[in-house]
């Protein structure tokens, strides 16, 4: 026991060696310090890293194109993107789980502008996840939990329910002869629904019921940034835009078959979706600034983390 | 400074899809172009189009221009054909792939006449 002082001062010595850690970290990173003047608030936001919400083994992805070390012109990795303009044909998973996401056709490949985006032109531009072995798979939205969210800015809006700006999508193969895709279905996706953002799950993944669309409630606007996500606990999701929540459905359903099954695998497609005979589809109009999948919903207070995260990095305010 | 200075914006008629996959495959720079186009997605009302849009190397214009055939890469795939590759270009010698630089690919396909198939897709 001590006096009030005797605490305070216990206190601002604790906060004070708190303070010369986290800058111990942040000089490693090269990255501006704290000062005793900054909230602990700053001090967790400061600290924050993506890549932490992947600790305890979760699987993902986490894509940043302003590390130009994740970036490669061609799908085999041999030549490094190095200027605004170069073709993104690989972008490495820095979540540590090895979902790169790759493009083998040129004409299909997003193109990188300084300092940190990746450019659709929205003519069958994407890249692809590819996992060809039947698994549990985070892309898999409904029945189980899933959270995604990227920083984006769109050029183009398409009208509503015809064709989306999908930012990444969720397919579920389902595979009736080794070596050949059966049906294609779709767990997720997320983009923009005309000038809102929205979700979608394909009617023929749900076990009953009619396609899930859902969409938010503030219009974006053309050529500005913002931060886009969702958060599927494995019941109920939610939607966000610039970290604030614009949606919400209680009644999502549940799937009709699982990835796990043995009979199932996945695969997800960055700035576009799967049609058909898994030709590309409604590609992104605009530019991608990072973000990523997990599978497990992420808490309120990482959902805010991740949010100012993305926005940091792109240049939102939120 | 990018090696990728232009912009090419193709559409493809269904029919000359197979050979237009050739030409990309000698003109791309992967063995994986040889599958470029794979379902039409436009159309004018008659024809139904695939489309790409691409950056590339001058290069590729210059060729596309003068409409000369560079020498068959190392890429090409066992299945390519050059003979598809030259059809193709027939094919753009008399209007029937069209081909734009350094345009807007979706201002282009509306001075073509081209608007989007409605997916029949639920999401």
């Amino acid at each position: 026991m001590g006096t009030v002082s005797d605490k305070l001062l216990y206190l601002n010595e604790t906060k004070q060696q708190l303070l010369n850690a986290i800058n111990g970290v942040l000089y490693e990173r090269g990255e501006p310090l704290l000062t005793s003047d900054d909230t602990f608030r700053e001090y967790a936001r400061r600290l924050f890293t993506p890549l932490s919400l992947f600790s305890n083994g979760e699987q993902g992805a986490w894509y940043d194109p302003s590390d130009l070390t994740t970036l490669l012109q061609d799908a085999a990795g041999t030549t490094p993107v190095t200027a605004s303009g170069d073709p993104v044909g690989l972008m490495l998973d820095k979540s540590g789980n090895g979902n790169h996401a790759s493009q083998g056709a040129s004409a299909y490949r997003l193109t990188y502008e300084q300092p940190s985006a990746i450019e659709s032109s929205g003519v069958s531009t994407c890249l692809d996840v590819l996992d060809d072995a039947p698994r549990t798979h985070p892309y898999a939205s409904i029945g189980n939990q899933v959270s995604g969210f990227f920083a984006v800015r769109f050029d183009a809006f398409n009208p509503v329910n015809t064709t989306a700006n999908w930012v990444i999508s969720s397919v579920v193969h389902e595979i009736r002869n080794i070596g050949s895709w059966g049906g294609q279905k779709i767990p997720f996706s997320i983009g923009a629904n005309g000038n809102k953002v929205g979700f979608g799950c394909t009617s023929d993944y749900l076990a009953s019921g009619a396609p899930k669309k859902i969409n938010g409630v503030t219009s974006m606007a053309v050529g500005q940034k913002y931060i886009i996500g969702f958060v599927v606990d494995g019941t109920n999701l939610t939607l966000y835009l610039n970290g604030q929540i614009e949606a919400t459905s209680t009644s999502l359903g549940t799937a009709s078959r699982s990835p796990a099954d043995g009979s199932t695998n996945v695969s997800s497609r960055i700035a576009s979706r799967t049609r058909d005979d898994n030709a590309v589809a409604d590609s992104l109009i605009g530019g991608i600034y990072g973000g990523g999948v997990i599978n497990r919903a992420l808490t309120p207070e990482e959902v805010s983390l991740v949010n100012q995260y993305l926005a940091d990095k792109a240049g939102v305010t939120l | 400074m990018t090696q990728y200075s232009q912009t090419l914006t193709l559409a493809v008629p269904e029919s000359l899809l197979d050979e237009a996959n050739h030409l990309t495959c000698l003109m791309g720079e992967s063995s994986a172009d040889i599958e470029t186009f794979r379902q039409a997605t436009y159309t004018n009302g008659a024809t139904a189009y695939a489309v790409a849009h691409t950056v590339c190397k001058p290069v590729v214009t210059d060729a596309l221009s003068t409409l000369t055939l560079p020498p068959d890469p190392d890429h090409v795939p066992p299945e390519y054909d050059r003979a598809q590759a030259e059809a193709a270009v027939a094919a753009i010698q008399s209007g029937e792939i069209l081909v734009a630089v350094n345009v807007d690919p979706h201002e282009q396909f509306k001075v073509w006449g081209l608007t989007p198939i409605p997916s029949e897709d639920d999401v």
